[in-house]
Formats: structure tokens, sequence, C-alpha cells
């Protein structure tokens, strides 16, 4: 079984958003919400200012909130390891939307069921990357098999420092920001 | 420079699951009265606890499916149980207790007798999903604690089930009709209840700093309705309860009328405060 994860190098994102735009085209999202929001922080005070583009979307947790107070069983964890949702058998309860610490989720405007990133698992299935890796003109998005030793994201995760965001809350989430490692930093 | 706009979260729980909420604690601590009035052989209370508790768990049940952006796939609650969702639990015990207490109804009405030993066997279970649903809206709340910071406590649980049986015993104080509900019962929740309130209280203030920042947020943004919830609502009913024990007054007179009265008003306003200012949080 695989066990997809993704990765963003914080040193390659420029901001462009063109990983939004091309999730909302692919997947079909409304216009009004996002499976995917890249914003900008700024870090220090003058003149020691950085500037940094964080991106928030499902985390595809192993200890996943949303999973845990799903009760119908439309969110799941499927034997890759991605939390799934199976909009038939979502009710629209929004437990899962209140309980995701990465605020990934939101309720379909115009279908009623909840959603967030599938990390195109549409795609997955044809093995193709996720359409956001695929758009991204820097190359900052990495996406792959965690049991694979030879995958991209192993790769990245191999060579850079990662940051987890609320790591200490334990989710175990599959989604990774990739920085330069301390010794480069010096 | 925003390069995407977030989805705006802003309060996705809205004000028919903190009617859910409220209504949920009065059918739990009704029911819980009910069924121990009708093993104690207080049967004008029980029946007035039953009268009371059917109705509103009704509307209780409306509110919970029109809070669903998908209600016409409602029945989904019932094919599925995860044992790690309160809403599962929730709608178990709710579901139980409708039944339980259609049964009582079913037997006061002499529609169809029911045999003694069955009727204690709803009673039981009565007391025993009450127990649940009491509980269930406070553990859903605390089920969301790594998101929301001012949900982040399992004294939730046990607060909002002292407080629902404060309610129950408060409504039937209230607009009482056939036997009087004992002025133990009304005080010793109003008292339960605001312990376990301080407790919680208490436990926000030693947590991270997360936790501790929301706290700081219900007393700015809220601060005044906090207040008036934390010392209307629970402190004087449980100053109110201990000056009724002291005096051992038979019936719970103007200060059980003062305590049931303050008592649901904390119920409410506690449950309201909470669904609205955790979320405003985000």
């Amino acid at each position: 079984m695989s066990k997809y994860a993704m990765a963003v190098d914080l040193e390659k994102c420029v901001g462009c958003g063109a990983c939004m735009v091309a999730c909302k085209a692919e997947n079909g999202v409304p216009p009004e919400v996002f499976r995917l929001t890249v914003y900008e922080i700024e870090q220090g005070t003058f003149p020691d200012v950085k500037v940094e583009f964080r991106h928030d979307q499902c985390r595809h947790c192993e200890i996943a909130p949303c999973v845990l107070v799903c009760p119908t069983g439309a969110s799941f964890i499927d034997k890759n390891g991605l939390v799934r949702l199976n909009a038939t058998r979502c009710i629209g309860c929004k437990a899962c939307v209140v309980a995701c610490p990465y605020d990934a989720r939101f309720t379909n405007p115009e279908k009623g069921y909840a959603e967030k990133c599938s990390f195109c698992d549409h795609r997955l299935a044809e093995d193709k990357q996720p359409v956001c890796v695929q758009t991204c003109p820097t190359g900052a998005r990495v996406f792959g098999d965690l049991d694979d030793p030879k995958s991209d994201i192993r790769v990245a995760l191999k060579d850079k420092k990662i940051h987890i965001p609320k790591k200490e809350i334990g989710t175990r989430p599959k989604f990774f920001y990739l920085k330069k490692k301390l010794t480069e930093e010096a | 420079m925003e390069i995407g706009i977030a989805n705006e979260l802003g309060h996705v729980w809205e004000w028919p699951l903190g009617l859910h909420f409220v209504l949920s604690a009065l059918v739990a601590g009704l029911s819980i009265i009910a069924g121990i009035a009708h093993l104690t052989d207080r049967k004008g209370l029980a029946k007035a606890a039953v009268f009371f508790a059917f109705p509103i768990l009704i509307v209780d049940l409306l509110s919970l499916i029109l809070d669903l952006s998908k209600m016409w796939s409602v029945y989904w609650l019932y094919l599925n149980f995860n044992i790690t969702s309160a809403i599962s639990w929730g709608t178990l015990s709710l579901t139980l207790s409708a039944v339980c207490l259609f049964g009582f109804i079913i037997d006061y009405f002499k529609i169809f007798p029911i045999p003694k030993r069955i009727l204690n066997l709803l009673a039981w279970l009565l007391i025993g999903s009450s127990v649940v649903v009491g509980t269930y809206t406070g553990a859903m709340f605390a089920s969301c604690l790594q998101a929301v910071p001012l949900w982040c406590s399992m004294l939730l649980a046990p607060l909002f089930f002292a407080s629902a049986v404060a309610m129950g015993a408060a409504l039937l104080e209230l607009f009482k009709f056939g036997e009087n509900i004992s002025g133990w019962s009304l005080s010793l929740g109003a008292f339960t209840a605001c312990l376990m309130l301080i407790l919680y209280i208490t436990e926000l203030y030693s947590s991270p700093k997360a936790t501790q920042d929301a706290l700081e947020y219900l007393l700015s943004h809220y601060g005044a309705i906090w207040w008036a919830t934390v010392s209307l609502g629970f402190i004087i009913p449980a100053i109110l309860a201990v000056i009724w024990i002291v005096l051992r007054q038979k019936s719970p007179g103007i200060i059980g009328k003062s305590i049931a009265l303050l008592s649901l008003f904390g119920g409410i306003s506690l449950r309201f405060v909470l669904l609205f200012a955790g979320q405003g949080h985000f």
C-alpha cells in the first residue's frame, strides 16, 4: 500500500497562487470557497523582515479528528492513508469542519456536504500527480509515497529541514513545510 | 498581502444547534427525574416530567435536523454508529429516550397496559440514556478540543450534565403541576453545576497558552454576558441552594423559585455563549 504525503518548499514558493486556481478548476470548487489557500506571513521586525507563503489545506492526518467525530462514516481513511469523504453519506452536521485544527474543511455552499483537499485522488488513480503539484511553476510542491525511498517526497524530506505546523497536537499530518537545513542557513 | 481569500468559517454551528443543546439538556434533566421518580414511586412527579420531556424531545430532534446542511440525508445517522463520535452517541441516546418516554405516555393514557416490570426497565433505560444525552453535548464540544481552544476541556461533559439536571429540576419547579420537585434535587443540581463550572474555568486558566488566550477572548468580547452567566446563572443559585439547605425548609418556596429561574438562565446562556465564543476564536 502507498502512504501518500505532500510538502511545500517554502524557499521555492513565490506565492503566485497557481495551485489555488488549478485546484478550483480541477475539482469544480464553488466560487466563494477553497480547498487550498495560500497566504503571506511576515516574520521579524524591520530591518530583519522575512516573508513566507503558507499553504492551508487538508493534512490527511493519520489520527484525523474529522474522522473521529464523523457520525455517519462519511469521513474515512482509505488504504493509501488518504482522508477521504463520501459525499452521499455526509449529512452536513459540520462536526468535521469545527473539529479540523487546520481549518481545512468547509461546507459546499451548493451541495451541502463537507469538502476538502483529496490530494486529487481521481488523478492518483490514473497515475498522475495532484494538479497543484503539476501546476506549480517553481516546483515548490512535492508529492509522493512515503513508503517508496526513491519517491520525490522522500528525497525532499531527506534533504530539507521539516516543519510541521501544530505538531504538538499529535494528529500526525502528512503535509509538511520544507525549509533550508540549519547548516545551509548558517 | 493575501494571495487567496481564506474560507469564511465564522460560526459553523449556528443557533439551531444552540437550541438543540438547550433542549437536550432539558430532556436529559427531565428524563432523569422522571426515571428516578418512577422507581421511587413518586408517580405524580414522574408523570409531570414525562409530559414535559416528550414534546421538548420532539422539538429537540427537529432542531438537530434543522442544523444539518443535508437534512434529507439524516437517516445516515441511524445506519452508522461511530464509537468515537459524540453525535452518534447523542442520536442513539435521544432515540432511546424517545422510545422510553413514549412507553410511559402510552401507559399514562392507558392506550395499552404495560406491565410494571417493563415500566421499571424503561425507567432504568431512560436514566441511562439521559445520562448520555446530558453529557454528549459537552463531549461534542470537547471532541473539537484540538481546533477550538475554549472547548479544550473534557470537564464540559460533566458540567453540561450537572447543568442539565439543574435545568430539568428548575423547569419542574417553575411550571409545577402535580407533585413538587424536592428542594434537595434543585439545590444539589445548582450546587454541582456551579462546582463543575468553577473547575472548568480553573482548568482553562491552567491550560496551554492558546486556551488561556481563548478565555481572554471570551472575557473581552463576551465579557458582560459571560460574567452574567457565571454569577447569575451558577454562583448565586449555588449560594441560594446552600441557604435553602441551612434554613431546612420543607418546600423550595421563593428561594427554590429563584434557584430555578437563575439555573435555567445559566444553563441556556452557558450553552449559547460557549457555542458562539468558541467559534469566534477561529
